[in-house]
Protein backbone atom coordinates (compact mmCIF):
# COMPACT_ATOMS: atom_id res chain seq x y z
CA UNK A 1 0.00 0.00 0.00
CA UNK A 2 1.17 3.13 -0.62
CA UNK A 3 2.49 5.76 2.07
CA UNK A 4 0.09 8.63 2.07
CA UNK A 5 2.44 10.66 4.35
CA UNK A 6 5.87 10.25 3.55
CA UNK A 7 7.03 10.88 0.06
CA UNK A 8 5.19 14.22 0.26
CA UNK A 9 7.53 15.41 3.31
CA UNK A 10 10.85 16.25 3.43
CA UNK A 11 11.51 14.10 6.73
CA UNK A 12 14.60 15.37 7.44
CA UNK A 13 13.62 19.48 7.36
CA UNK A 14 10.44 18.46 9.15
CA UNK A 15 12.47 17.38 11.66
CA UNK A 16 15.12 20.29 11.16
CA UNK A 17 12.22 22.55 11.80
CA UNK A 18 10.29 21.02 14.22
CA UNK A 19 13.77 20.66 16.51
CA UNK A 20 14.33 23.96 16.11
CA UNK A 21 10.87 25.55 17.48
CA UNK A 22 11.58 23.25 20.65
CA UNK A 23 14.68 24.77 21.34
CA UNK A 24 15.61 28.14 22.79
CA UNK A 25 16.52 30.70 20.64
CA UNK A 26 19.98 31.49 20.60
CA UNK A 27 20.42 35.58 22.40
CA UNK A 28 23.30 37.77 21.39
CA UNK A 29 26.41 37.60 23.54
CA UNK A 30 26.12 40.64 26.33
CA UNK A 31 27.61 43.45 25.35
CA UNK A 32 30.26 45.27 27.14
CA UNK A 33 28.93 47.19 30.36
CA UNK A 34 32.17 50.15 29.94
CA UNK A 35 30.46 53.33 28.38
CA UNK A 36 31.81 56.21 27.53
CA UNK A 37 30.15 59.82 26.40
CA UNK A 38 31.58 62.29 24.18
CA UNK A 39 31.27 66.15 24.76
CA UNK A 40 28.18 66.18 22.53
CA UNK A 41 26.15 64.50 24.97
CA UNK A 42 23.47 67.41 26.33
CA UNK A 43 21.49 65.19 28.75
CA UNK A 44 18.71 63.10 29.27
CA UNK A 45 14.92 64.86 28.40
CA UNK A 46 13.34 66.19 31.05
CA UNK A 47 10.34 63.39 31.60
CA UNK A 48 9.88 59.61 31.81
CA UNK A 49 11.97 57.52 29.59
CA UNK A 50 9.32 54.76 29.03
CA UNK A 51 6.10 56.40 27.45
CA UNK A 52 3.10 55.38 28.74
CA UNK A 53 1.74 51.69 27.43
CA UNK A 54 -1.71 53.22 27.30
CA UNK A 55 -1.19 55.88 24.79
CA UNK A 56 -1.95 54.39 21.51
CA UNK A 57 -1.25 55.84 18.52
CA UNK A 58 -3.19 53.81 16.07
CA UNK A 59 -1.75 54.90 12.63
CA UNK A 60 1.84 54.27 13.79
CA UNK A 61 0.98 50.35 13.42
CA UNK A 62 -0.47 50.98 9.77
CA UNK A 63 2.80 49.45 8.86
CA UNK A 64 2.72 48.93 5.26
CA UNK A 65 4.31 45.99 3.95
CA UNK A 66 7.89 46.05 3.54
CA UNK A 67 9.16 44.81 0.17
CA UNK A 68 12.19 43.11 1.61
CA UNK A 69 15.34 41.71 -0.19
CA UNK A 70 17.80 39.62 1.07
CA UNK A 71 20.63 40.78 3.38
CA UNK A 72 23.70 37.99 4.09
CA UNK A 73 24.01 37.32 7.90
CA UNK A 74 26.64 40.00 8.78
CA UNK A 75 27.36 41.19 5.03
CA UNK A 76 26.73 45.28 5.91
CA UNK A 77 29.48 46.70 4.35
CA UNK A 78 30.10 50.80 4.66
CA UNK A 79 30.37 50.76 0.55
CA UNK A 80 30.76 54.85 0.90
CA UNK A 81 30.16 56.47 4.32
CA UNK A 82 28.49 59.51 2.32
CA UNK A 83 26.22 57.12 0.67
CA UNK A 84 22.51 56.86 1.80
CA UNK A 85 22.44 53.00 0.30
CA UNK A 86 24.87 50.49 1.95
CA UNK A 87 25.78 47.67 -0.59
CA UNK A 88 23.55 44.83 -0.81
CA UNK A 89 21.78 46.12 2.14
CA UNK A 90 18.67 47.19 0.30
CA UNK A 91 16.72 46.13 2.87
CA UNK A 92 17.85 48.83 5.18
CA UNK A 93 17.24 51.44 2.41
CA UNK A 94 13.49 50.03 1.94
CA UNK A 95 13.19 50.74 6.03
CA UNK A 96 14.39 53.83 5.18
CA UNK A 97 11.67 55.03 2.91
CA UNK A 98 8.95 53.35 5.21
CA UNK A 99 10.24 55.20 8.02
CA UNK A 100 10.24 58.88 6.19
CA UNK A 101 7.29 57.98 5.10
CA UNK A 102 5.82 57.36 8.25
CA UNK A 103 7.52 59.25 10.99
CA UNK A 104 8.55 62.98 10.65
CA UNK A 105 11.98 63.09 11.00
CA UNK A 106 15.07 64.86 10.73
CA UNK A 107 17.31 62.40 10.49
CA UNK A 108 18.47 58.86 11.60
CA UNK A 109 21.00 56.08 10.93
CA UNK A 110 21.77 52.67 12.27
CA UNK A 111 24.49 50.78 13.61
CA UNK A 112 25.29 47.05 13.99
CA UNK A 113 25.92 44.78 17.15
CA UNK A 114 29.88 45.96 16.42
CA UNK A 115 29.29 48.79 16.53
CA UNK A 116 29.63 50.37 13.23
CA UNK A 117 27.56 52.61 11.11
CA UNK A 118 25.69 50.73 8.46
CA UNK A 119 23.50 53.25 7.58
CA UNK A 120 23.30 57.20 7.73
CA UNK A 121 20.84 59.20 5.88
CA UNK A 122 22.93 62.55 6.39
CA UNK A 123 25.45 63.90 8.70
CA UNK A 124 25.20 63.24 11.80
CA UNK A 125 29.25 62.51 12.47
CA UNK A 126 28.79 64.45 15.96
CA UNK A 127 26.48 61.70 17.53
CA UNK A 128 27.93 58.99 16.57
CA UNK A 129 30.24 58.33 19.31
CA UNK A 130 27.87 58.73 21.91
CA UNK A 131 25.36 56.51 20.28
CA UNK A 132 27.53 53.61 19.87
CA UNK A 133 28.46 54.13 23.16
CA UNK A 134 25.42 54.07 24.48
CA UNK A 135 24.44 51.22 22.00
CA UNK A 136 27.21 48.96 23.68
CA UNK A 137 25.50 48.76 27.03
CA UNK A 138 22.62 46.36 27.19
CA UNK A 139 19.71 47.86 28.85
CA UNK A 140 21.49 50.90 30.37
CA UNK A 141 18.14 52.86 30.72
CA UNK A 142 15.86 51.94 33.12
CA UNK A 143 13.04 50.12 31.01
CA UNK A 144 13.24 47.26 29.76
CA UNK A 145 13.72 47.58 25.76
CA UNK A 146 16.50 49.51 26.04
CA UNK A 147 15.49 52.41 24.85
CA UNK A 148 17.08 56.12 25.54
CA UNK A 149 16.27 59.47 24.90
CA UNK A 150 18.57 62.27 24.95
CA UNK A 151 17.64 66.21 24.48
CA UNK A 152 20.51 67.08 21.92
CA UNK A 153 18.69 70.64 20.78
CA UNK A 154 16.04 72.82 22.16
CA UNK A 155 13.17 71.23 20.52
CA UNK A 156 15.14 68.16 19.22
CA UNK A 157 15.34 64.78 20.70
CA UNK A 158 17.88 61.74 20.09
CA UNK A 159 15.80 58.75 19.93
CA UNK A 160 18.28 55.60 20.53
CA UNK A 161 16.20 52.04 19.73
CA UNK A 162 18.07 49.41 20.47
CA UNK A 163 16.65 46.58 18.28
CA UNK A 164 17.16 42.29 17.82
CA UNK A 165 16.91 41.14 14.34
CA UNK A 166 18.26 38.22 12.76
CA UNK A 167 21.17 39.39 11.77
CA UNK A 168 22.29 40.56 14.68
CA UNK A 169 21.72 43.58 17.29
CA UNK A 170 20.84 46.86 15.90
CA UNK A 171 20.60 50.14 17.21
CA UNK A 172 18.80 52.97 15.41
CA UNK A 173 19.21 56.35 15.94
CA UNK A 174 16.74 59.17 15.31
CA UNK A 175 16.22 62.92 15.93
CA UNK A 176 12.81 63.74 15.92
CA UNK A 177 10.83 66.61 17.71
CA UNK A 178 8.51 65.00 19.18
CA UNK A 179 9.20 62.22 21.63
CA UNK A 180 8.05 58.68 20.28
CA UNK A 181 5.66 56.52 22.50
CA UNK A 182 5.60 52.81 23.55
CA UNK A 183 4.12 51.76 19.94
CA UNK A 184 5.99 54.09 17.38
CA UNK A 185 8.95 52.46 19.25
CA UNK A 186 7.65 48.56 18.70
CA UNK A 187 6.64 49.65 15.31
CA UNK A 188 10.05 50.90 14.09
CA UNK A 189 11.97 47.84 15.68
CA UNK A 190 9.07 45.32 14.08
CA UNK A 191 10.01 47.10 10.29
CA UNK A 192 13.60 47.36 11.21
CA UNK A 193 13.46 43.51 11.76
CA UNK A 194 11.75 42.49 9.19
CA UNK A 195 13.80 44.40 6.53
CA UNK A 196 17.20 43.31 7.01
CA UNK A 197 15.38 39.39 7.98
CA UNK A 198 16.57 36.69 5.04
CA UNK A 199 14.07 36.10 2.44
CA UNK A 200 13.07 33.02 2.22
CA UNK A 201 13.51 31.07 -1.40
CA UNK B 1 0.81 45.51 48.47
CA UNK B 2 -0.22 47.54 45.31
CA UNK B 3 -1.57 45.87 42.75
CA UNK B 4 0.88 47.02 39.98
CA UNK B 5 3.53 44.94 41.87
CA UNK B 6 1.52 41.37 42.65
CA UNK B 7 0.04 40.73 39.12
CA UNK B 8 -1.15 37.15 38.76
CA UNK B 9 0.72 34.90 36.77
CA UNK B 10 -1.55 34.24 33.31
CA UNK B 11 -0.45 31.16 31.01
CA UNK B 12 -1.88 32.50 27.29
CA UNK B 13 -1.96 29.68 25.08
CA UNK B 14 -3.07 30.15 21.50
CA UNK B 15 -4.84 27.37 19.54
CA UNK B 16 -3.90 27.76 15.98
CA UNK B 17 -3.19 25.92 12.96
CA UNK B 18 -2.00 26.42 9.23
CA UNK B 19 -5.17 24.46 7.71
CA UNK B 20 -8.80 25.28 8.53
CA UNK B 21 -11.16 22.62 9.73
CA UNK B 22 -8.69 21.02 11.72
CA UNK B 23 -10.80 21.11 14.83
CA UNK B 24 -9.57 24.16 16.61
CA UNK B 25 -12.34 25.37 18.09
CA UNK B 26 -13.62 22.24 19.27
CA UNK B 27 -10.26 22.06 21.01
CA UNK B 28 -10.60 25.39 22.29
CA UNK B 29 -13.93 25.03 24.06
CA UNK B 30 -13.40 21.94 25.46
CA UNK B 31 -10.17 22.74 26.92
CA UNK B 32 -10.97 25.90 28.22
CA UNK B 33 -14.34 23.88 30.08
CA UNK B 34 -11.78 21.46 31.30
CA UNK B 35 -9.39 23.96 32.85
CA UNK B 36 -12.16 26.21 34.38
CA UNK B 37 -14.07 22.56 35.98
CA UNK B 38 -10.25 22.06 37.42
CA UNK B 39 -10.97 24.91 39.13
CA UNK B 40 -8.28 27.53 37.05
CA UNK B 41 -9.89 30.68 36.27
CA UNK B 42 -9.84 30.43 32.63
CA UNK B 43 -11.05 32.85 29.87
CA UNK B 44 -11.93 31.62 26.35
CA UNK B 45 -11.45 34.32 23.78
CA UNK B 46 -12.35 33.55 19.97
CA UNK B 47 -10.23 35.69 17.75
CA UNK B 48 -11.33 33.89 14.90
CA UNK B 49 -13.27 36.00 12.59
CA UNK B 50 -16.07 33.24 11.74
CA UNK B 51 -16.78 33.65 15.47
CA UNK B 52 -16.99 30.25 16.26
CA UNK B 53 -16.88 30.33 19.79
CA UNK B 54 -19.14 32.49 20.17
CA UNK B 55 -21.38 31.03 17.37
CA UNK B 56 -20.67 27.88 19.50
CA UNK B 57 -21.70 28.84 22.94
CA UNK B 58 -23.65 32.19 23.08
CA UNK B 59 -26.76 32.99 20.56
CA UNK B 60 -26.22 36.60 20.65
CA UNK B 61 -22.37 36.10 19.10
CA UNK B 62 -22.93 38.68 17.16
CA UNK B 63 -23.87 41.31 18.82
CA UNK B 64 -21.57 41.45 21.67
CA UNK B 65 -18.52 43.57 21.38
CA UNK B 66 -15.41 41.28 21.72
CA UNK B 67 -11.55 40.71 20.93
CA UNK B 68 -11.49 42.21 17.35
CA UNK B 69 -13.20 45.97 18.96
CA UNK B 70 -10.68 45.67 21.74
CA UNK B 71 -7.80 45.89 18.69
CA UNK B 72 -9.17 48.86 17.25
CA UNK B 73 -10.22 51.31 20.17
CA UNK B 74 -7.93 51.98 22.64
CA UNK B 75 -10.78 53.35 24.96
CA UNK B 76 -12.62 49.72 24.99
CA UNK B 77 -11.14 48.04 28.18
CA UNK B 78 -11.31 43.81 28.62
CA UNK B 79 -14.03 44.42 31.76
CA UNK B 80 -16.48 45.66 28.60
CA UNK B 81 -16.10 42.26 27.22
CA UNK B 82 -16.23 39.24 29.15
CA UNK B 83 -19.10 36.92 29.13
CA UNK B 84 -19.71 34.87 32.28
CA UNK B 85 -20.86 31.65 32.11
CA UNK B 86 -22.65 28.95 34.90
CA UNK B 87 -19.08 27.84 35.58
CA UNK B 88 -17.70 30.72 37.88
CA UNK B 89 -14.43 30.06 36.71
CA UNK B 90 -15.10 30.12 32.92
CA UNK B 91 -15.44 33.13 30.93
CA UNK B 92 -15.53 34.05 27.45
CA UNK B 93 -14.48 36.78 25.18
CA UNK B 94 -16.33 37.12 21.69
CA UNK B 95 -14.85 37.75 18.38
CA UNK B 96 -16.64 41.32 18.21
CA UNK B 97 -18.05 43.25 15.53
CA UNK B 98 -14.78 45.59 14.57
CA UNK B 99 -13.94 46.17 10.83
CA UNK B 100 -11.80 43.77 11.08
CA UNK B 101 -13.89 41.36 12.03
CA UNK B 102 -14.70 39.47 8.79
CA UNK B 103 -11.37 40.41 6.69
CA UNK B 104 -9.50 38.85 8.96
CA UNK B 105 -6.96 41.63 10.65
CA UNK B 106 -5.08 42.34 7.72
CA UNK B 107 -1.00 42.07 7.73
CA UNK B 108 0.54 40.94 10.76
CA UNK B 109 2.41 43.21 12.77
CA UNK B 110 -0.57 45.74 12.80
CA UNK B 111 -2.17 44.73 15.87
CA UNK B 112 0.31 43.18 18.05
CA UNK B 113 0.12 46.28 20.81
CA UNK B 114 -3.22 45.92 21.08
CA UNK B 115 -2.71 42.32 21.37
CA UNK B 116 -0.35 42.36 23.82
CA UNK B 117 -1.99 45.08 25.54
CA UNK B 118 -5.30 42.49 25.52
CA UNK B 119 -2.46 39.96 27.27
CA UNK B 120 -1.81 42.36 29.88
CA UNK B 121 -5.34 43.34 30.60
CA UNK B 122 -6.16 39.26 31.12
CA UNK B 123 -3.53 39.04 33.22
CA UNK B 124 -4.28 42.24 35.47
CA UNK B 125 -7.94 40.61 35.82
CA UNK B 126 -6.40 37.80 37.59
CA UNK B 127 -7.07 34.78 34.68
CA UNK B 128 -4.61 32.10 35.74
CA UNK B 129 -5.41 30.34 31.78
CA UNK B 130 -5.94 32.37 28.97
CA UNK B 131 -7.07 30.07 25.29
CA UNK B 132 -7.42 31.78 22.31
CA UNK B 133 -9.46 30.29 19.23
CA UNK B 134 -7.56 31.60 16.51
CA UNK B 135 -8.21 31.88 12.67
CA UNK B 136 -6.83 29.22 10.36
CA UNK B 137 -3.09 30.43 8.95
CA UNK B 138 -0.51 31.80 10.07
CA UNK B 139 -0.91 35.85 9.20
CA UNK B 140 -2.69 38.76 9.95
CA UNK B 141 -3.90 39.20 13.55
CA UNK B 142 -3.44 35.22 14.10
CA UNK B 143 0.12 36.03 13.94
CA UNK B 144 0.13 39.00 16.14
CA UNK B 145 -2.17 36.83 18.60
CA UNK B 146 1.16 34.31 18.66
CA UNK B 147 3.32 36.80 18.90
CA UNK B 148 1.73 38.00 22.04
CA UNK B 149 0.90 34.90 23.43
CA UNK B 150 3.13 32.24 26.23
CA UNK B 151 2.74 29.17 23.99
CA UNK B 152 1.14 27.81 20.92
CA UNK B 153 -1.46 24.56 21.07
CA UNK B 154 -1.56 23.30 17.39
CA UNK B 155 -4.49 20.97 16.96
CA UNK B 156 -3.30 18.50 13.66
CA UNK B 157 -6.27 16.84 12.14
CA UNK B 158 -5.40 12.86 11.49
CA UNK B 159 -5.47 12.36 7.46
CA UNK B 160 -2.58 12.91 5.25
CA UNK B 161 -3.48 16.13 3.45
CA UNK B 162 -3.26 17.61 7.22
CA UNK B 163 0.19 15.94 7.74
CA UNK B 164 1.78 17.56 4.14
CA UNK B 165 0.69 21.00 5.61
CA UNK B 166 2.74 20.47 8.64
CA UNK B 167 6.23 21.84 7.22
CA UNK B 168 4.70 24.75 6.40
CA UNK B 169 3.33 25.51 9.36
CA UNK B 170 6.81 24.74 11.51
CA UNK B 171 8.46 27.34 9.24
CA UNK B 172 5.19 30.18 9.65
CA UNK B 173 5.58 29.31 13.70
CA UNK B 174 9.57 29.73 13.50
CA UNK B 175 9.47 33.79 11.42
CA UNK B 176 6.54 34.42 14.18
CA UNK B 177 9.00 33.06 17.19
CA UNK B 178 11.80 35.66 16.04
CA UNK B 179 9.34 38.27 17.34
CA UNK B 180 8.42 36.27 20.43
CA UNK B 181 11.70 34.29 21.43
CA UNK B 182 9.86 32.97 24.53
CA UNK B 183 6.85 31.42 22.40
CA UNK B 184 6.63 27.56 23.57
CA UNK B 185 5.15 25.34 21.69
CA UNK B 186 3.56 22.72 23.73
CA UNK B 187 3.27 20.83 20.62
CA UNK B 188 0.49 19.03 17.98
CA UNK B 189 -2.78 17.14 19.32
CA UNK B 190 -4.27 14.89 16.86
CA UNK B 191 -7.29 15.30 16.45
CA UNK B 192 -9.94 14.01 14.19
CA UNK B 193 -8.72 10.71 14.66
CA UNK B 194 -10.82 7.44 13.08
CA UNK B 195 -9.12 4.12 14.69
CA UNK B 196 -11.42 2.45 12.17
CA UNK B 197 -9.67 3.99 9.11
CA UNK B 198 -6.11 3.05 8.01
CA UNK B 199 -5.28 6.32 6.22
CA UNK B 200 -6.13 8.08 9.59
CA UNK B 201 -4.34 5.62 11.65
CA UNK B 202 -1.22 5.56 9.53
CA UNK B 203 -1.36 10.01 9.08
CA UNK B 204 -1.16 10.16 13.63
CA UNK B 205 1.73 7.44 13.33
CA UNK B 206 3.68 9.03 10.85
CA UNK B 207 3.48 12.40 12.23
CA UNK B 208 4.64 11.03 15.57
CA UNK B 209 7.40 9.48 14.09
CA UNK B 210 8.17 12.74 11.79
CA UNK B 211 8.09 14.79 14.73
CA UNK B 212 10.83 15.05 17.94
CA UNK B 213 9.36 13.15 20.74
CA UNK B 214 7.34 14.84 22.99
CA UNK B 215 6.10 16.81 20.38
CA UNK B 216 3.05 15.19 19.54
CA UNK B 217 0.55 14.95 22.62
CA UNK B 218 -0.08 11.23 23.74
CA UNK B 219 -3.70 12.49 24.34
CA UNK B 220 -5.98 12.18 20.71
CA UNK B 221 -9.03 13.84 19.86
CA UNK B 222 -11.63 11.04 18.22
CA UNK B 223 -14.00 12.14 15.32
CA UNK B 224 -17.13 11.89 17.48
CA UNK B 225 -20.56 12.93 16.69
CA UNK B 226 -20.79 14.17 20.29
CA UNK B 227 -18.90 17.39 19.19
CA UNK B 228 -21.37 17.69 16.43
CA UNK B 229 -24.48 17.73 18.86
CA UNK B 230 -22.73 19.25 21.82
CA UNK B 231 -21.70 22.25 19.06
CA UNK B 232 -25.59 22.21 18.09
CA UNK B 233 -26.95 22.47 22.03
CA UNK B 234 -24.15 25.67 22.66
CA UNK B 235 -22.67 23.31 25.22
CA UNK B 236 -18.71 21.99 26.10
CA UNK B 237 -19.41 18.21 25.62
CA UNK B 238 -18.21 17.75 29.61
CA UNK B 239 -21.78 19.16 30.49
CA UNK B 240 -23.48 16.81 27.32
CA UNK B 241 -25.90 13.90 29.71
CA UNK B 242 -23.12 10.76 27.63
CA UNK B 243 -20.30 13.17 27.61
CA UNK B 244 -18.43 11.94 29.91
CA UNK B 245 -15.88 9.75 27.96
CA UNK B 246 -15.16 13.11 25.37
CA UNK B 247 -14.75 15.28 28.97
CA UNK B 248 -12.19 12.79 29.80
CA UNK B 249 -9.95 13.38 26.72
CA UNK B 250 -10.05 16.89 27.41
CA UNK B 251 -9.48 16.11 31.54
CA UNK B 252 -6.28 14.37 29.89
CA UNK B 253 -4.95 16.71 27.28
CA UNK B 254 -5.03 19.52 30.24
CA UNK B 255 -3.15 16.89 32.41
CA UNK B 256 -0.38 16.97 29.79
CA UNK B 257 -0.24 20.93 28.98
CA UNK B 258 0.15 21.27 33.05
CA UNK B 259 3.16 18.78 33.16
CA UNK B 260 4.43 19.92 30.14
CA UNK B 261 4.21 23.58 31.15
CA UNK B 262 5.45 22.85 34.20
CA UNK B 263 8.77 21.26 32.31
CA UNK B 264 9.50 24.27 30.12
CA UNK B 265 8.67 26.40 32.46
CA UNK B 266 12.21 24.88 34.42
CA UNK B 267 14.33 25.11 31.37
CA UNK B 268 13.19 28.44 30.38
Amino acid sequence: MMDPVHPWVDSLEMRRLAEALMSPLPTSPQESPDAGFSGDFVGYAEGELMPRMESVNASAFSIAPLPVESLAARELPLQNPSDTVIGPAQGLAYFGEWLRLHYPTDGFFIYDDRGELIFDDGDHERFHFMVRNLALVRNSSSNDSGHVRLKIGSATLLEIIPVETMVGRMVLGLIVEQPLNANDIEALSMALQRAVAPSET
Amino acid sequence: MNAAFALPIVISIAITSQKGGVGKTTVAINLAHAFARAGVRTLLVDADPQGSVGLSLTRQSRLLQGFYDFLEDPGLALDQLIVPTRLATFSLVAAGQGSNYEAGGGIAGAHLARSRAFMRAVAARGYEVCLIDTAAGLFGVTADVIASSDAVLIPQQSEPLGVRSVPKMLEGLGRIRMLNPKLVVLGVALTMVQQDLAESREAAQALRQLLPQGMVFQTSVPRDGIFVRASAKGLPVGVMEDGSGAQAVFDSLRSEIETKWQLMNIRI
